[in-house]
């Protein structure tokens, strides 16, 4: 790990490339959750409605430990969490949709949600304290997530027909925007890994694919291959697009706004 | 300690489905390696017991089923030792 830095004394700019970075993260655990959510009902059996129904929760839970680390840049966590627009939701372009069948959940399963934990893989190894003590536990927590959706991509992937079709559709729509993400290396991103805080673009793509190779490469694609979108947002840390209004919603907790205690 | 229950509690799934309304091979395939395969049942401490689902009704626990009492049972996911 490196040196161990302190968030409050960052200068504006590195403050600011953090800042992006939790947030991506953070709101990307909440879209995700909600993705989950969706299939808690629907699912092929109800051993997988439990298992959507808890990752629902993990993906919560880490959002929040996550939106909570703002608060060392002196930003209002709750306010991030409950009152910003749709705009400026940063989470994963994958996730800015709902998964229109059990396939593209089962991809976001294993591209997306594990495109997020190589991410806070890295961001766990780095400089920030708080990321190296959090994080862990929701890496431990998302051992589970990676062995579901990989026995269910491998069962999808050994199929013929339809459910085939359907897996290799979400998994070449996901990926380019996925390795745009996690390869992302803009300038405050080279500021975050001058700092310390997360690894080397080429370091986490490197680990990305290895993560995901072998799975893909059951539906011929090859993830070595795959070319990063290039609609870049540079403010918000993501590709172009955002979650749907209806989504943001219910990441922001519209329609609990009067009950929310502190 | 485990507590022990006897007569065994006998879950919704009868004595003529046991072992056979789920696949055990399918649900171990989604199991990562950190959950034990087969822990000994609360109830009747038997060890022929299987994954059911490496989740359940708490984020932080795993569903199992003995085989020889025919009781569903969860484990916390970390345990000490």
């Amino acid at each position: 790990m490196s040196d161990v830095i302190d968030p409050a004394a960052l200068g504006d700019e590195d403050r600011a490339a953090l800042q992006r970075l939790i947030l991506t993260l953070a709101d990307s655990k909440r879209l995700l959750g909600i993705r989950y959510s969706d299939w808690i009902l629907g699912s092929p059996s109800v051993e997988t409605g439990i298992a959507t129904s808890s990752m629902t929760q993990d993906e919560w839970g880490h959002a929040r430990l996550l939106y909570a680390m703002l608060k060392s840049l002196n930003t209002d966590p709750r306010a991030a969490e409950h009152d910003r627009a749709t705009s400026e939701y940063a989470s994963i372009a994958a996730l800015d949709e709902e998964a229109p069948d059990w396939a593209a959940l089962v991809a976001m399963m294993t591209l997306a949600d594990r495109a997020i934990t190589v991410m806070l893989e890295s961001f766990s190894r780095g400089s920030l304290e708080q990321a190296g003590s959090r994080v862990p536990k929701m890496l431990a927590e998302e051992e589970f997530h990676t062995s579901l959706g990989a026995a269910w991509y491998r069962r999808l992937a050994g199929t013929e027909g339809e459910a085939h079709e359907l897996l290799v559709r979400a998994t070449t729509s996901m990926l380019p925007t996925l390795i745009a993400w996690v390869g992302a290396d803009d300038p405050p991103m080279k500021r975050m890994v001058e700092a310390g805080v997360i690894e080397a673009a080429g370091d986490r793509l490197a680990a990305f694919r290895d993560a995901v190779r072998d799975l893909t490469a059951l539906v011929d694609v090859d993830v070595d291959t795959v070319e990063p979108s290039t609609d870049w947002d540079g403010a918000r840390g993501r590709t172009a697009g955002q979650p749907s209004e209806e989504s943001a919603a219910r990441a922001r907790g519209d329609l609990n706004r009067a009950l929310l205690v502190d | 300690m485990a507590k022990k229950v006897d007569p065994p509690f006998r879950g919704a799934i009868g004595a003529e489905h046991r072992g056979s309304s789920f696949n055990a091979e399918a649900r171990r395939e989604e199991t990562p390696d950190v959950l034990p395969t087969s822990p000994a049942c609360p109830f009747c401490s038997g060890v022929e017991t299987e994954i059911m689902n490496a989740f359940g009704a708490h984020a932080s626990v795993s569903t199992y089923w003995c085989r020889a009492c025919g009781s569903p049972f969860e484990l916390m996911k970390w345990r000490s030792g």
